[in-house]
């Protein structure tokens, strides 16, 4: 064996996942318990769970000036600040920094990430929500993009393992298009939100009212202890209370032996074969010390999150595939979506004065979607579910509602009004010409280049959003809530951090990159199955989807690796 | 303002006097009315002036009761932090601007300075500032309205104004969704959620 060759038989595997997050995990997961010799690449820094949670326990008069970042060090956040909540003391460690990853933007688009291993999996919403045939099936009845690849019944053993192994809570309601998963005991709503429940239930038909499906487990699971109701997630938590690859996927795949972690490991093109028809593996540039190496495996997964991944095919550019790997279609970098949220109402309600609650509750509640079920709606088509939930104002309302001096004092000790907010969070159509594409005149940092979006929101999301404030506004008011008021803040595409579609799953390599089981359908051994496989965006939150789609195309993969297929 | 003969003139007579008046006391004198109230931190970015007025703004906001003040707790040097720190220079200036309007606004209305002014008509004229403010558009808010926003952060952020005023359990462990009041802790208002 020559140097040469001893050197690249260090460098291979049997199977290299990109990313780390949430597709990444489970991708190291299923691939490393089924045993395959894993390696798994994240572009950031190294993130042990509990110890480098470094913000994890403070309590608020622990963080410095109010939990807000200063003025000049805000500069360095230009796009990830449009949030409004990512950007904390306790939190910024999480996000990039744009001065050092830029993008541009044609039309604005909102591309809120972190770079480090775990990845978004550390910040996410946790909101758990299975898709059904309603959504599966959207696209092939409304005759608008391209059908999806699978039905549900295809992903929903897939749902069910996801769901046990990472621990979702809430409570069954038998609805068809939006299915039960195998819960852990729900959280409590509130006694505002049962009353809002119940009036709900009386006075619409099509309509309910849950508490929301969320990955934050309610009793000790899989090793792990309970949600302790500290409600300060995003900072990483002690207990490992909700799902993350820390918490759940990456110790997993650790203990099997089979995994070998890179962090600071940009993936910048996957290798390609032409004798073979395959990839031979990725090419990486050491984020500290710019070293370009090359990994060779069998399998490749692109986990790199739905913008990510779809750059690192954009740029395996050969002359055999010189718009990108997986770009016969022209359909790579394209289709890009979000889910389009901040439309609702909210109101105030008058009892209830001498109840409260205990305990943080990471979760709000949640109105599944009701449009476009059986009867259609005259201004758009598919459908929104709603977010939410009531409290009792506290100090910060006592700004706007309260006097000054000894009685302002006096006042803020008692728990303030009963309030009660409903979010519309709207399924985003799938268009050709919403898209994300390479930009070789810019460099980052590392003298790659970045990304230009040209995205926008157009008449079927906008005629959504009316319905979306006025159906809130009429729920409330038949709760009898007051003062009902509400709003629209669009916004961007992209705030809604569930961007997807940009490398979407089809029957037809004509029209699509990938195929029912997540294969980039030229090259048969590169798996996409973060978001950017999504066919069309559903109303419901993603990442369950993500872990169900990856979990099954793991087992795909696997099955056929042994039968000599790949 | 400045007359060094006078102050020294002072200084010694303190001196005599046996006591030690400090810095500010002998400038509230020398300028011909009531002391000025000592300031509780060291200014890094207001003017000494600036710092005694937001600290006296935010003691008639958050006053000392049979608790502690916004003063005592600190307030007035979190304020200067926020202000200086974590807004940007427009908003800033803004800020101090606004601080010289609020002391000119008063003194045109009560004849002095608003540090000058004994606590109950402090309190009278922030009431009528605190209705102005809540009835400014927004975007037009006056200075009081960021005033009362940062002493109450401020105050009810602290170790404190979290645990003594309102209640605070770091770690929950249990959610409840609905229980009487009468049974949740002390009864008070949660500092987080």
């Amino acid at each position: 064996m020559n140097i040469n060759n001893k050197a690249k038989a260090q460098n291979t595997y049997d199977a290299i996942v990109v990313g780390t997050g949430i597709s990444g995990g489970w991708a190291a997961k299923e691939l490393t318990e089924k045993g395959l010799k894993t390696l798994v690449l994240d572009r950031g820094r190294n993130v042990e769970h509990v110890k480098d949670y470094p913000t994890m326990n403070l309590n608020p008069w622990e963080l410095p000036h109010d939990d807000q970042v200063p003025a000049e060090e805000r500069k360095d956040y230009e796009k990830q600040l449009r949030t409004g909540y990512t950007i904390r003391e306790s939190t910024k460690h999480w996000w990039i920094k744009d001065s050092e990853h830029p993008y541009s933007e044609t039309k604005r688009f909102d591309w809120i990430r972190g770079y480090h291993v775990g990845g978004r999996s550390i910040m996410w919403g946790r909101q758990s929500y299975r898709l059904s045939d309603l959504d599966f099936e959207a696209n092939a009845k409304d005759g608008i993009a391209v059908d999806w690849p699978i039905r549900y019944k295809d992903l929903e053993p897939w749902y069910e393992y996801a769901e046990k192994w990472i621990g979702v809570s809430g409570r069954k309601e038998g609805l068809a298009h939006l299915p039960d998963g195998s819960f852990l005991p729900p959280m409590e709503l509130n006694c505002l939100e049962e009353h809002v429940r119940d009036s709900i239930s009386q006075n619409f038909e099509d309509r309910l009212l849950t508490i929301g499906r969320t990955a934050n487990i309610t009793v000790n699971h899989n090793g792990r202890a309970h949600c302790h109701y500290r409600n300060l997630c995003m900072r990483g938590c002690p207990f490992g209370g909700y799902f993350s690859s820390q918490s759940s996927t990456l110790p997993a795949a650790m203990a099997t032996g089979n995994m070998t972690l890179r962090p600071h490991s940009i993936v910048t093109e996957v290798m390609y074969d032409p004798e073979t028809k395959k990839a031979t593996g990725v090419r990486v540039q050491d984020a500290e010390t710019g070293e370009v190496q090359e990994f060779y495996s069998k399998i490749v997964f692109l986990n790199a999150s739905a913008i990510a991944s779809t750059y690192i095919l954009l740029n395996s550019k050969s002359e055999y595939h010189p718009n990108g790997m997986g770009n016969q279609s022209g359909e790579l970098g394209r289709n890009l979506m979000d889910h389009h949220f901040k439309a609702g109402a909210e109101g105030d309600y008058d009892g209830f004065e001498d109840m409260y609650y205990h305990g943080r509750r990471p979760n709000g509640i949640y109105i599944p979607r009701f449009r476009n079920i059986n009867e259609k709606h005259p201004d758009f088509i598919r459908g929104y579910g709603y977010q939410g939930g009531a409290s009792r104002q506290e100090w910060r309302s006592a700004i706007a509602e309260l006097g000054i001096g000894e009685e302002l004092k006096e006042d803020i000790k008692t728990p303030g009004k009963w309030r009660m907010g409903l979010m519309g969070f709207g399924e985003m159509l799938p268009y050709h010409e919403n898209k994300m594409e390479i930009n070789p005149d810019k460099l980052d940092k590392h003298g790659l280049p970045t990304i230009t979006f040209d995205c926008e929101f157009k008449d079927n999301e906008l005629a959504m959003r009316k319905d979306m404030q006025a159906s809130a506004a009429e729920m409330l008011e038949k709760a009898g809530l007051k003062n009902v008021r509400t709003y629209d803040n669009i916004g961007g595409p992209g705030l809604g951090i569930h961007e997807m579609g940009t490398a979407r799953m089809g029957r037809d390599p004509k029209s699509s990159v990938l195929n029912g089981n997540n294969q980039v359908h030229e090259v048969q051994n590169v798996f996409v199955t973060d978001g950017a496989a999504m066919t069309s965006s559903a109303c419901q939150n993603p990442s369950l989807t993500y872990m169900a789609l990856t979990a099954r195309a793991a087992d795909f993969a696997v099955n056929e690796l042994k039968k000599g297929n790949l | 303002m400045e007359n060094i003969k006078r102050r020294e003139a002072i200084r010694r007579t303190a001196w005599i006097m046996g006591g030690v008046l400090s810095t500010p006391t002998i400038a509230g004198i020398l300028n011909g009315c009531t002391p000025k109230p000592e300031l509780t931190w060291t200014p890094s970015f207001f003017t000494e002036d600036q710092a005694r007025l937001v600290m006296e703004i935010s003691e008639t906001i958050i006053p000392k009761t049979d608790t502690a003040g916004a003063k005592e707790i600190g307030v007035p040097g979190f304020i200067e932090e926020m202000v200086s720190i974590v807004w940007d220079e427009d908003r800033r200036k803004e800020f101090t601007d606004g601080l010289m309007k609020f002391n000119e606004e008063c003194k045109t209305e009560t004849g002095d300075d608003f540090v000058a002014l004994d606590a109950i008509k402090k309190k009278e004229f922030c009431q009528k500032k605190d209705a102005e403010a809540k009835a400014a558009p927004w975007g037009q808010k006056p200075v009081f309205w960021s005033l009362k926003e940062l002493t109450i952060v401020g105050y009810y952020t602290s170790e404190y104004g979290a645990t003594e005023e309102l209640q605070y359990i770091a770690i929950p462990v249990e959610q409840h969704g609905c229980q009487p009041l009468s049974e949740t802790g002390n009864g008070k208002t949660w500092a987080t959620s």
